[in-house]
């Protein structure tokens, strides 16, 4: 890599983003590819959109000069959830945004973002039944497997969900 | 403080929702360059990690500010949504399912839980318990909920169930639960002698059941088998992880005559009760049981037949 202050993510159209790598130190999945590949060029990141992408680095910005322990676990028993007022603009994206951040969180393995946006789903599933949490988070994305449980599972999904 | 904290953050989000995300302020490094292609990418769904902490976040330790809002049936609705779904939310929402059919042939599902909530779907994760009183002629084949619903048990185990013990259920259990720790199948005397089971678990299934599952630790047999030796020749070569294992049966073949690779068991195995016969009272082999006598570093308790070597420290 020419320049080890900063790094290139590449994403999967070719869009890409030079920040300094220092914003990237929780991520796991950039610190194990700068120690593996770190004398190429960029680094691809495939299923992120060029947007989600910006506010996932934005996140790691804000982030950059925190000092805490980086997590290990997003659902680490031992480290309630703390909103934090900086991460304010993340909770109020729609649905399909939180679930594009959710997933490039994962991939890029950030836990403090996978925590923040599992979070916040997890807020917005509260007293949503199936078909609601379907349109909500799962709109168009069904894998055949999941179209053939659906099938089997289709009145007790009507009937019996749970609703409050 | 909790309750009052989850509905202002419950209050704060309804504020949220109405408004139009924009993104955080752009980064102050050098940052978009080009857009090639400009294509449309679709989303991939979850994986079940992902999916699994979300439900954490519903029903578990760390979920904080919104824990007392949120409810079992909040997993159980989240385990309708997709297969993968199902997978990351069924293991936090059950841990014991228990079905009793009793007399009237009723189905009567036991969470074992105090709580009122929800409480007509049980916990489940780590166990099925599935108990007859009489055989209930009309159930579903449990193969197919199991082959349906597949939450990956721990340990599985059904009594007095004539319908149940079939081999398909052991298939099944083989094809879907490759973390089975526990397999108990057992029938008492008594109603053996009322209404035997129509089929009984066989070789060739059993021996897939522990090729399949490597983990299996605890494998206990009364009276629903009729093995012959070479289920035994099998289990005692590749059941590397068995600890305890206790056949009981009325058929007087399996003697233990041709096991001679132990090395399964030698890994593992802490307990060792066959009893085969009236009254177990039938001869085992004789090579068999001076061989289970030796070299066996975790055997504590062995009873091959009518003989027993009892328990050592």
């Amino acid at each position: 890599m020419s320049d080890p202050a900063n790094i290139t993510l590449v994403t999967m159209d070719g869009t890409t983003f030079t920040v300094p790598s220092a914003y990237l130190h929780r991520s796991k999945l950039v610190q194990d590819w700068l120690r593996s590949e770190g004398d190429k060029q960029a680094m691809e990141v495939k299923h992120v959109t060029p947007f989600v992408l910006q506010g996932v680095l934005n996140f790691c910005e804000i982030h950059a000069e925190d000092t805490s322990e980086p997590l290990a676990d997003p659902a680490d028993p031992t480290k309630p959830f703390e909103a934090d007022p900086r991460d304010d603009a993340f909770r109020g994206m729609p649905d399909d945004q939180l679930l594009q951040f959710t997933m490039a969180a994962d991939i890029l393995q950030i836990p403090e973002l996978v925590r923040l946006t599992a979070q916040e789903m997890a807020s917005r599933i509260d007293g949503k039944s199936p078909d609601q949490i379907r349109a909500m988070f799962n709109p168009d994305d069904l894998a055949e497997e999941d179209v053939d449980s659906d099938n089997e599972m289709g009145e007790v999904g009507e009937e019996g969900a749970i609703s409050k | 403080m909790v309750d009052c904290f989850g509905y202002l953050l419950l209050i704060l989000w309804l504020e949220q929702s109405s408004r139009q995300f924009s993104p955080p302020p752009t980064l102050s490094c050098e940052t978009v360059m080009s857009n090639p292609s400009g294509t449309v990418m679709s989303t991939p769904p979850l994986p079940c990690e992902t999916l699994t902490t979300i439900c954490e976040f519903l029903f578990g330790p760390t979920s904080g500010a919104i824990d007392e809002h949120l409810s079992r049936g909040d997993l159980f609705n989240c385990s309708l949504v997709s297969r993968g779904w199902r997978a990351a939310a069924l293991p936090l929402l059950w841990e014991t399912l228990a079905v009793y059919c009793g007399e009237s042939e009723d189905v009567d599902i036991d969470s074992g839980s105090s709580e009122s909530n929800d409480d007509i779907w049980p916990m489940l994760a780590d166990s099925l318990v599935v108990e007859c009183a009489s055989a209930a002629r009309d159930t579903d084949p449990l193969d197919e909920g199991l082959r349906t619903w597949h939450p990956n048990f721990d340990n599985f185990h059904i009594s007095q169930s004539p319908r149940f013990l079939q081999n398909s259920v052991v298939r099944a259990l083989a094809d879907f639960y490759p973390n089975l720790r526990s397999l108990k199948l057992t029938f008492l005397r008594e109603l053996w002698d009322r209404e035997p089971p129509c089929t009984v678990i066989s070789d060739q299934s059993l021996c897939f059941l522990i090729d399949s599952c490597p983990h299996l630790r605890h494998l206990e047999l009364r009276k629903v088998s009729d093995l012959s030796n070479r289920f035994l020749i099998h289990c005692a070569q590749h059941a590397s992880n068995l600890r305890w294992l206790w056949i009981e049966q009325r058929g007087v073949q399996l003697t233990g005559e041709g096991v001679v690779d132990m090395s399964g068991w030698k890994q593992c195995l802490e307990f060792i009760d066959i009893r085969c016969g009236n009254r177990g009272g039938a001869k085992m082999d004789k090579a068999f049981v001076k061989a289970m006598g030796t070299n066996f570093k975790n055997l504590r308790f062995c009873q091959l037949g009518k003989i027993s070597r009892g328990i050592r420290n």
